[in-house]
């Protein structure tokens, strides 16, 4: 069942308050974070959060397009065969 | 060689198969006249004139029929197959795209300092950005967003890579 809009997202506390901090401030540092379950924001967008993965913490840079989604969904928990031999690009974005 | 597709086995009873891409661009399949199956080992099993390609709507795969194979024993034979092309029929690249092969084993350099940091040792890819894994000198696994605020400049002809570390990224 989909969570109802009454409540609103949610957010780790924590987390949105370093983002406010940070957006007060002007500043662009690093955030980690453990909270996969958080919701992304438009005040997250353009800053860099660490996401833990269950071993390491993956930088996701955030943009517009992942608003709305989870931070868990960019950072993937389990371990990839890999693209290496295959014709597979890559692209800075 | 590179990798353009698996053969994931047959399909129906007049010797088609079923082909999952494994490439950026799978719309290449769609003008190849003859495909080449080979061995994950290397050995090459078939060589095999297409004469229709399909795609299986909502499955993601590929359903090619050849002149050379005519029934499902003969299909189901390749299952496990690589359908391969010589590095020099890739296909072209887009403006400002590499080759993963020749992203990894690139030198990561600090932009400001040319300081050696690490280098490439693979690719995750999270969806909206790849993440480049960066093994440093005291052998640690770092990791990289590809994005323009922390990659400055991509070289393979050089075999670098020059970044900008934001604050708090490699603590």
């Amino acid at each position: 069942m989909a969570r109802s809009t009454k409540k609103g997202p949610f957010i780790e506390q924590k987390l949105l308050r370093k983002v406010e901090v940070m957006n007060g401030e002007g500043k662009k540092k690093v955030i980690k974070t453990w909270s996969r379950r958080s919701t992304i924001v438009p005040d997250m967008v353009g800053h860099t959060i660490a996401v833990h993965n269950g071993r390491i913490h993956i930088p996701i840079y955030i943009s517009e397009n992942m608003v709305g989604h989870k931070l868990g969904e960019f950072a993937p928990t389990r371990k990839f065969g890999g693209h290496a031999g295959q014709e597979r690009s890559t692209r800075v974005r | 060689m590179v990798i353009i597709g698996r053969v994931l086995g047959a399909h129906g009873v007049r010797g088609e198969i079923r082909i999952l891409p494994l490439t950026d661009f799978p719309e290449r399949f769609m003008d190849m006249d003859r495909i080449d199956i080979f061995r994950p080992a290397g050995k090459r099993i078939a060589s095999l004139e297409v004469e229709e390609i399909r795609t299986h709507e909502g499955k993601g795969v590929l359903l090619i029929a050849s002149k050379e194979i005519a029934d499902r024993d003969a299909a189901q034979a390749l299952e496990g197959g690589l359908v391969m092309v010589l590095q020099s029929q890739r296909a072209s690249l887009p403006e400002g795209s590499y080759w993963i092969d020749d992203i990894i084993g690139l030198s990561v350099v600090l932009g400001e300092t040319g300081e050696t940091i690490g280098v490439v040792e693979d690719l995750l890819r999270t969806g909206e950005h790849d993440i480049y894994s960066v093994r440093t000198p005291d052998g640690k696994l770092k990791m990289l967003p590809a994005v323009k605020e922390v990659i400055l400049r991509m070289a393979p002809d050089e075999g670098v890579i020059e970044v900008s570390l934001p604050e708090g990224l490699w603590d």
